[in-house]
């Protein structure tokens, strides 16, 4: 098993009226791209600003590399590097000099590794301009490149694809898995993008009110998802079709307008076919369906709480 | 370690905001206008310059009171004058003894005439015993009538006292002295003497001699107090009853009419006395005037012709008014308002002994030279001429200095008796500030004590003055300066509030507090970089003042004589205290750094940081102009952050006003360097705490 980077054990920040992050554990390795996914207001943020010390868990403890963040606040930054909430930098200065700002908040970052995250976030070119005439998307990427600059262990990235355009969601995608991969940087990302957490991410927790609901790995989610296939006939008596599947198979059946959705798997179909035909039914057209992600984790969502659920 | 770098981090962007040279080319254009403003006030000139051709003649303008040629400078003038202050010790000294005097001999008489009684009416010793007592007591009562009697050097010296002596109070005691003396020696026998003592009261009255002497500015005011109550009783029981003539209302109401009279007189000579006897409290004692005032126009009315009443009438509205008015009593309760003070003897003979000896030997020495130029009286060369005159100022500086240094500490050593803050409630001391006065006297002192003059010393540096004879370069880098503080205290404000504040506003104090270092760190670093920023435009300024100083005035290095919390007086090379007043500089910015810094971390707001530390700033300067002179005035944190007024010159703001007032700001009664320190650093500690401890828990 590789190395633990990040973990948090039982962890819960109480405000005064509410409880943002209720006893929350996870672990993320290196090397290991761990996306945390939650509406609005579920308790993304905060767990990622109580990694970064930004505020302080009421309960429950947060190590980096083994570093407290309560007790060994500068060894665990030391190792960390991040952006929470998307900030605007210095807009009166040039991209370069905010880099070099932050780079001297470290003990010997050298003026060409700044020049090498400046160009491995795309904005070589852009460098010298003042950041006040950046688009979202620069800003973003300037502000991965501050959080990269001091080499940590540890990538906390809030919202990396907001603000950017198509082109440069596939860029940012590449460019975390290649650091992932080559640097063996654990990398934590929250986002509401499902579908680039779906192609991104080694491992999915989902966050609802404060709770985790869910942690997965792809692999596993995957797996999830073909547990629930279906198997759509479409057929000129629908009633009677699906009375003929339940009676042979016990299979669950759903009708809807003409046609019925059989739970089985797709080396049933034949049998069923053949089943259906030698009743005297027609068939139309065979179809397979699976849920989505986003279906999946609405239904997750659903169960683990009873009140209303914005989209996300 | 973690400090310093964001500290470099932070000044390194600073220096990348365009506004940091926008402020720098503003300071720099106010500097160069502020020549425009600079009319310095000339320093007070001690020099006296006798106009004579030869070195003989000016000689003999100062020393032949003949040679009226040179005025008031005159030997024989200043030799007075430094005399005058030894009959003033000489004064407080005969007042001390002689109530020490009247005081002992008092007691021992009682003492002596007890052992007489006892011896006499044991009955069983020798005459000769008895007589050896009787004329012990003889003895003492004749020494009390000699102290009594000698009273030349005050009535000489004080018209109040020599008043004092002529009343009844006085002459009645006196008669009681005289009366047991010839008592003593008429030759009747010791039971005849101890019997009339007894059955006269005599001993009661020994013991009043003593309060009435020793208290006789109490006793004279309240002795009128008593004549006016008699002799307006009896006015009043007359008209009332209605029993006399008119002619004998007429002679009551002049003769209490008079009487008020007297009384006034005696407040004026006490008021207006060259030697201050006791504490007046001034608004009592315009109350008193207005009551006599009132009296004497009430008995005036009688006279007016345009009365429609009868004589007696008038009488008796005359007496119930002044009844109503009672100011017999309101003189006993003005009385009771005077504070004594007491001038311990140490102080005046260490006074006597510092003129006797100490100023004697410079006068001498200063003769001494004078002579030895004058040995060639014939030369008309202008360097022994200045030279001379040169001594002629000393000798006079040295008359100014010990007349400073006796009266101010004579009022010293007064005032101890009253509260501090109340000083200026009494006549006499309506101006008296205590500071003031210390420093003054720490300054004639030094003077004095190491045989050096005025002339020779230039003063602290003030604003908009000259510190020497003619305008210098440090006046105008001292002037320059505190403009600059002024400007540079507002864009240290400006930036330290841009750094906390600007960080919240954007967000990137997110990405600052999850760097590894500790919240402390953050602040310091912060605050060591503002003032680094500061350090830095104090020296662009200074260098700029010292470029234009120094082309437009000489340079004086003349020392200057600076009296630090107005008890250390040193000398000190003009570039060394410049470079003092720096520091200081340095520090009253901090003070307002370290405020805008706090308010920015506590409210998160850029705006409210900076309003809230320019209206104090504001309120600092306009507090100067506003409530100068209040008691509690000194211990608003902001009024001590500028710690340089603490080297003297405070005596030199009396002229000041209107802009000037804003730049100097006056110094109290009870301004103390390490108070003002206190609350200085109290201040400063307090704020850092509470940054320190909200940057700490703040989530962000």
């Amino acid at each position: 098993m590789s190395r633990v980077i990040l973990k948090l054990e039982n962890v819960t920040k109480a405000f005064e009226d509410r409880v943002a992050v209720n006893n929350v554990s996870f672990e993320i390795h290196e090397g290991e791209i761990f996306g945390f996914l939650g509406p609005n207001g579920a308790g993304k943020t905060t767990t990622m600003r109580m990694i970064c010390g930004l505020t302080k868990p009421t309960r429950g403890n947060i190590t980096i590399c083994g570093y407290s963040v309560q007790r060994d606040f500068e060894k665990a930054m030391q190792l960390t590097g991040g952006i929470i909430e998307n900030p605007l930098m210095y807009g009166y200065m040039s991209g370069y000099d905010n880099l070099k700002y932050y780079a001297s908040l470290y003990k010997g970052i050298k003026k060409d590794t700044i020049l090498a995250y400046g160009k491995i976030v795309g904005l070589e070119h852009r460098l010298k301009d003042k950041v006040k005439h950046y688009s979202l998307g620069m800003r973003q990427r300037l502000g991965i490149a501050q959080a990269l600059l001091h080499n940590p262990k540890l990538l906390i990235l809030d919202e990396p694809f907001s603000g950017l355009d198509p082109q440069g969601v596939v860029e940012m995608r590449k460019f975390l898995k290649n650091l992932a991969q080559k640097y063996k940087i654990a990398i934590m990302v929250s986002s509401h993008m499902l579908s680039e957490m779906e192609q991104l991410c080694d491992t999915l927790a989902v966050i609802n009110n404060g709770q985790l609901i869910e942690l997965k790995t792809i692999r596993q989610l995957k797996e999830g998802i073909a547990g629930t296939r279906k198997i759509k006939f479409k057929v000129d008596y629908p009633n009677f079709a699906g009375k003929v599947i339940i009676n042979e198979f016990r299979y669950k059946v759903e009708v809807a307008g003409n046609s019925i959705y059989v739970a089985a798997t797709e080396d049933k179909v034949p049998e069923i076919s053949k089943r259906l035909l030698d009743n005297g039914l027609s068939i139309f057209g065979v179809e397979f369906i699976s849920k989505s992600l986003e279906e999946i984790f609405m239904d997750l969502i659903k169960q683990k709480t009873n009140g209303t659920i914005e989209i996300f | 370690m973690g400090v310093f770098r964001i500290a470099r981090a932070e000044f390194i962007k600073i220096f990348k905001k365009p506004s940091v040279y926008l402020m720098g080319v503003i300071l720099a254009a106010v500097l160069v206008l502020s020549l425009l403003f600079f009319e310095p006030i000339g320093k007070q000139n001690y020099s006296v310059k006798l106009d004579g051709s030869t070195v003989g003649q000016v000689y003999d303008m100062f020393t032949n009171d003949n040679n009226i040629s040179s005025g008031d400078i005159k030997k024989s003038k200043y030799d007075e004058q430094i005399n005058n202050n030894l009959t003033k010790i000489n004064f407080y000294k005969v007042l001390n003894s002689r109530n020490e005097e009247l005081f002992n001999v008092n007691s021992d008489f009682i003492v002596l005439y007890n052992d007489l009684k006892d011896i006499s009416n044991s009955g069983s010793t020798t005459d000769d015993k008895i007589n050896e007592a009787f004329t012990s007591v003889k003895n003492k009562i004749r020494t009390y009538g000699d102290v009594y009697n000698n009273i030349t050097t005050l009535s000489e010296n004080c018209e109040f006292y020599s008043h004092f002596t002529t009343l009844t109070i006085y002459t009645d005691a006196k008669n009681v002295l005289d009366e047991l003396i010839s008592r003593s020696s008429d030759g009747s026998s010791v039971v005849t003497f101890i019997n009339f003592v007894e059955n006269n009261g005599y001993i009661e009255k020994l013991n009043n001699i003593y309060s009435i002497n020793k208290n006789f500015v109490k006793s004279t005011l309240n002795y009128y107090a008593e004549n006016i109550k008699t002799k307006q009783k009896d006015y009043y029981n007359r008209v009332i009853n209605n029993t006399s003539s008119q002619d004998i209302f007429i002679t009551l109401k002049n003769n209490l009419y008079s009487e008020i009279n007297a009384f006034s007189d005696a407040l004026n000579k006490l008021v207006n006395s060259t030697y201050s006897l006791t504490f007046i409290d001034k608004t009592e004692y315009e109350n008193i005037k207005n009551v006599v005032t009132k009296a004497l126009s009430v008995i005036d009315s009688y006279n007016d012709s345009n009365a429609n009443l009868t004589d007696y009438q008038k009488h008796h509205n005359i007496v119930l008014e002044l009844e109503n008015i009672s100011l017999g009593n309101k003189i006993n309760d003005f009385v009771t308002t005077l504070i004594n003070f007491d001038i311990p003897t140490t102080t005046l003979n260490k006074l006597e002994k510092t003129i006797t000896e100490r100023v004697e030997e410079l006068k001498a020495g200063l003769i001494s030279s004078m002579e030895t130029l004058n040995k060639e009286s014939n030369s008309s060369s202008t360097k022994n001429i200045n030279a001379l005159n040169d001594l002629i100022t000393s000798y006079r500086t040295l008359s100014i200095n010990t007349t400073t240094m006796v009266d101010n500490t004579i009022n010293l050593e007064a005032i101890k008796v009253l509260d501090s803050n109340k000083i200026n409630n009494y006549e006499n001391f309506k101006e008296f500030n205590k500071y003031e006065v210390n420093e003054q006297l720490t300054s004639a002192n030094y003077f004095i004590e190491n045989g050096v003059y005025n002339q020779h010393y230039n003063d602290v540096f003030a604003f908009n003055k000259n510190s020497g004879i003619e305008t210098n370069a440090y006046d105008f880098m001292f002037y320059a300066m505190k403009i600059a503080t002024l400007i540079i205290t507002v864009f240290a404000i400006f930036m330290a509030a841009s750094l906390m504040a600007s960080e919240y506003d954007s967000g990137t104090i997110k990405l600052l507090a999850m760097r590894p270092f500790k919240r402390w760190k953050i602040i310091t670093g912060k605050l060591l970089a503002t003032m680094i920023f500061v350090v830095l435009f104090v020296l662009f300024s200074f260098l700029i003042s010292l470029v234009a100083g120094v082309c437009l005035y000489p340079i004086d290095s003349t020392p200057i004589l600076a009296i630090f919390n107005a008890t250390t007086a040193f000398s000190i090379n003009p570039i060394l205290l410049m470079l003092i007043n720096l520091g200081f500089i340095i520090l009253e910015i901090f003070f307002y750094t370290v405020i805008a810094l706090s308010i920015s971390t506590m409210f998160r707001s850029y705006t409210a940081a900076i309003s809230i530390s320019c209206i104090m700033f504001i309120l600092a300067l306009s507090l100067n102009i506003l409530l100068g002179g209040a008691y509690w005035y000194s211990f608003i944190p902001f009024i001590n952050a500028d710690l340089f007024k603490y080297f003297g010159g405070s005596f030199l703001t009396g002229t000041t006003g209107g802009l000037s007032t804003l730049f100097s700001p006056t110094l109290l009664s009870n301004a103390n360097f390490y108070i003002s320190l206190s609350i200085y650093g109290g201040t400063i500690l307090i704020f850092l705490a509470i940054t320190y401890i909200v940057f700490k828990v703040k989530d962000f």
